[in-house]
């Protein structure tokens, strides 16, 4: 199978507790290219099952730059409408070489369940014993119970749980580009966790054709972001991290990212130390800036990141939680952000972006950096490669992509071909 | 020919296993990242990671600590991961007989020709 894809759609009946494999047909990924256009796609075919899509991106999971990203797509309890979330850091990649290149989550659970795909083989399993439990508990317990650290995890807190409007799926213990309420979906779907583990292969058409182009775009895509790492992102976004470098560990990249945009950060131990200590958990994943801008506004840093952490263990937005807070002392905050959480506590008012500017169906994961905002949002998640690197670096063009898209697949697709593609999320 | 100490630098990886995956494709042509003789290792809550390679009777370990050989310590467990392949049972690095892919592909210049 040579069109970039594992070839197999799983279609999970929570109802059943039964699970379908479905072919994922060339003509489909011709259709649609993958990503956000074939999850809206399989969300209309199974729109009347109460659906979440969660697929990957055409070049997801490929030695293209930037191809980390997964993308969940279903109605958001946030706008009532149809949304799209990208899911970064090494989700994409892990649900594509999982076998399933999409999974259509069909229906509720009677029981608190949780999905485990590899090897093309998908278990529902039961997760009693971790509903209740925070997602850094939950990613721990998977990744011991499933005997690997490098199981990628989607989960839901407490907010989740109990399907507060603004809970957000977690991936791993970090915050994910989930602005739209999905983890109060998994809530809603007694679905604590998806686990996922990726072991298999993408054929390519020309592999050695594609080698040479794809070393050639490298070279003009590190010269395009060369020095650019958190400070440039923040300034373009217009946000300050003024107090945030005594913090700073080391920044850290998603999946075969030369952009390395998300600062890991430490407040349970000195920020200089590389090494492996007995501190188990000396820190938090900085992952969404404006997540971290909310809190600052108001708390000093360490509050902040420490807050940060606190809305990644309970699984709600971090911009949405930063713009409620009142408290500004460390035990008070914490205490505020449980009282969020509960089924019964309204954050309606609350939008997880800024208000300035329309981030329709797509959310606030990448900052408005360049002109064409929308269209390449829209891009980036139909081809699985990051926002904020395709808008840093212009040799990443249509044309380039289209290009590339026609290496690995042997197709001679066009600019018009994606245009076509990108209209049907964008119109 | 197989990957020295000299062709590390563990202080400009930003974790993001592009070796892994250009390494594989060396080897067979595919996108994947299971066979390739080089593997990441990471402990995510620490954001504690470095790079591990198959060598000759030998493992060749990128650290933030340093760069080290490493036969006694390839047989632990957390260097292994259950579900995955184990390092020890990969193929080891002949530097892609000259191509050392891993090196042309790494964003950051974290391995070196």
């Amino acid at each position: 199978m040579d069109y970039m894809y594992s070839g197999l759609i799983l279609v999970v009946d929570l109802e059943s507790g039964e699970t379908e494999e479905v072919d994922l047909e060339e003509e489909f990924i011709r259709e649609n290219l993958g990503g956000a256009a074939a999850n809206l796609a399989l969300y209309e075919e199974y729109k009347d099952r109460d659906p979440m899509i969660l697929g990957s991106g055409f070049f997801t999971g490929t030695l293209i730059s930037g191809s980390a990203l997964g993308i969940a797509t279903a109605k958001s309890p946030v706008t009532g409408k149809v949304a799209h979330s990208p899911l970064a850091w090494f989700f994409g990649p892990e649900l594509k070489l999982s076998g399933y290149d999409f999974v259509v989550i069909c229906g509720k659970s009677e029981k608190p369940v949780y999905l485990w795909l590899h090897d093309e083989m998908a278990d529902i399993k039961e997760a009693g014993e971790l509903w209740g439990k925070d997602t850094w508990e939950t990613t721990d317990f998977l990744r011991n119970e499933l005997g690997d650290d490098r199981v990628q995890v989607l989960t839901i807190g407490k907010a989740g749980e109990n399907q507060v409007k603004n809970a957000q799926l977690i991936n791993n213990y970090w915050g994910s580009g989930d602005k739209f309420g999905f983890g109060a979906i998994f809530g809603k779907k007694n679905v604590k966790a998806l686990a996922l583990r990726g072991m298999g292969e993408l054929e390519l058409d020309d592999p050695e054709a594609f080698l040479e182009k794809d070393m050639e775009l490298l070279g003009k895509v590190k010269e395009s972001v060369s020095g650019k790492k958190v400070e440039w992102l923040a300034e373009k976004a217009g946000i300050s991290l003024e107090g945030l470098d005594p913090f700073i560990h080391r920044n850290t990249a998603c999946f075969n990212c030369p952009l390395p945009c998300r600062p890991y950060v430490k407040y349970n131990e000195v920020s200089t130390v590389m090494s492996s200590t007995r501190v188990a958990e000396p820190g938090v994943l900085v992952s969404d800036l404006y997540g971290m801008a909310a809190f600052n506004k108001k708390l000093d840093m360490e509050v902040s990141l420490r807050a940060i952490e606190k809305c990644c263990r309970v699984g709600i937005d971090q911009v949405v939680a930063g713009s409620l807070i009142k408290n500004t002392e460390l035990d008070d905050v914490l205490r505020e952000i449980d009282s969020m959480v509960p089924g019964e506590s309204d954050t309606s008012d609350i939008k997880p972006w800024d208000k300035d500017f329309d981030y329709g169906a797509f959310g606030s994961f990448c900052p408005p950096l360049t002109d064409d905002w929308k269209e390449k949002v829209a891009i980036s998640y139909i081809l699985g490669i990051c926002p904020i690197l395709l808008s840093a670096v212009p040799e990443l063009s249509k044309e380039v992509l289209v290009e590339m898209i026609n290496v690995t697949t042997g197709w001679d697709t066009t600019v018009e071909n994606l245009d076509s593609v990108v209209s049907k999320l964008i119109g | 020919m197989q990957m020295e100490k000299k062709n590390i630098e563990p202080m400009k990886c930003t974790g993001c296993g592009a070796c892994e995956l250009a390494c594989s494709f060396y080897r067979d042509e595919v996108f994947s990242t299971i066979r390739s003789s080089v593997m990441m290792h990471k402990e995510e809550k620490k954001n504690y990671f470095g790079i591990m390679v198959k060598v000759v009777d030998d493992l060749l370990l990128g650290r933030p600590e340093g760069i080290e050989f490493d036969s006694e310590g390839s047989k632990s467990k957390e260097q292994e991961g259950a579900s995955g392949k184990p390092i020890l049972m990969r193929e080891e690095c002949d530097m892609c007989k000259g191509k050392v892919l891993c090196a042309k592909l790494c964003p950051m210049e974290s391995i070196i020709e």
